[in-house]
């Protein structure tokens, strides 16, 4: 019994640290020069929730891993990362990602319409200070 | 077999008398991106001959896309194409949406999804090679980086 509490809250420990490290993984490679621009909580949680799991380098979606690896953005040359920017938050007003198919089977990946302004609003943001315009 | 063939014909004639609504044209386009940018010679003779019947306010109709079905078909196409992209008003692109675009023509021309299959069969100057491709792809490249070099 004892070793299953020990087990259990080693692997609680254990979760803890990978949920931390994949959110790191977004703040630190999603914008180069990322001290400039912190990516906010609000925006990590709902990246992490709803886009990170087809849209990263290892991804088993080929084409979510082709469009768009949240942990290989600082890679990108500014006009690429502008351009992935955009279509971010295009496609998340126009409401094409999160897939519908996806949500179909899984419907918590829904974005709420306060997500899309939180991400939309990021984006934006970001856009301009990159961009300047 | 007769009477198919008089079905077709009256059908054929009917659908004329419905307006396929051409998008219109204009050859006065001062926001083109030909005129506004630093475009290579090579490079505009492509994008000219390849995506400006779609993708500008410049397009040549050929006798055949006044003659329905055709006329719904290429009033379609050209409707769909400048709504994406619009080469003629180019130069009121933010630089974001510039770079946007010229990151697409890049995937779009390396995965071969344009010039629309269906395009070049009846204008053979569209078709592009793998060098053309590349040349095209190279000069997005530049001209997408060019945009954020201070």
């Amino acid at each position: 019994m004892k070793k299953i509490i020990l087990l259990s809250s080693l692997l609680f420990v254990a979760a803890i640290f990978m949920s931390i490290s994949a959110t790191e993984t977004i703040v630190n490679n999603t914008i180069p020069g990322n001290d400039k621009y912190i990516v906010p909580e609000k925006v990590q949680t709902i990246i992490k929730n709803k886009c990170f799991d087809c849209h990263n380098s290892h991804s088993k979606s080929i084409k979510g891993k082709m469009k768009l690896k949240f942990d290989k953005m600082s890679d990108l040359k500014t006009h690429k990362l502008l351009a992935k920017l955009d279509n971010i938050s295009e496609s998340v007003t126009d409401g094409d990602m999160p897939p519908k198919k996806a949500i179909k089977k899984y419907p918590d990946l829904k974005l709420t319409p306060e997500e899309v302004k939180t991400l939309t609003d990021w984006v934006g943001g970001l856009i301009k200070d990159i961009a300047g315009e | 077999m007769k009477k198919l063939l008089v079905i077709l014909i009256a059908i054929f004639i009917l659908i004329q008398f419905i307006p396929a609504n051409l998008p219109d044209i204009s050859d006065n386009n001062p926001n083109d991106l030909l005129l506004s940018a630093n475009v290579p010679a090579d490079i505009s003779k492509m994008l000219k001959a390849s995506c400006y019947d779609c993708h500008s306010n410049e397009t040549v109709y050929p006798w055949y896309s006044y003659v329905a079905p055709v006329s719904f078909l290429v009033s379609r196409d050209t409707r769909e194409g400048r709504k994406k992209l619009n080469f003629s008003n180019w130069k009121k692109l933010s630089k974001v949406k510039k770079a946007k675009y010229l990151d697409e023509i890049i995937d779009e021309v390396t995965e071969g999804d344009m010039p629309m299959l269906i395009y070049p069969i009846t204008h053979p100057d569209a078709k592009l090679s793998e060098k053309d491709r590349e040349s095209i792809n190279i000069w997005a490249e530049n001209y997408a980086d060019s945009l954020f070099e201070d």
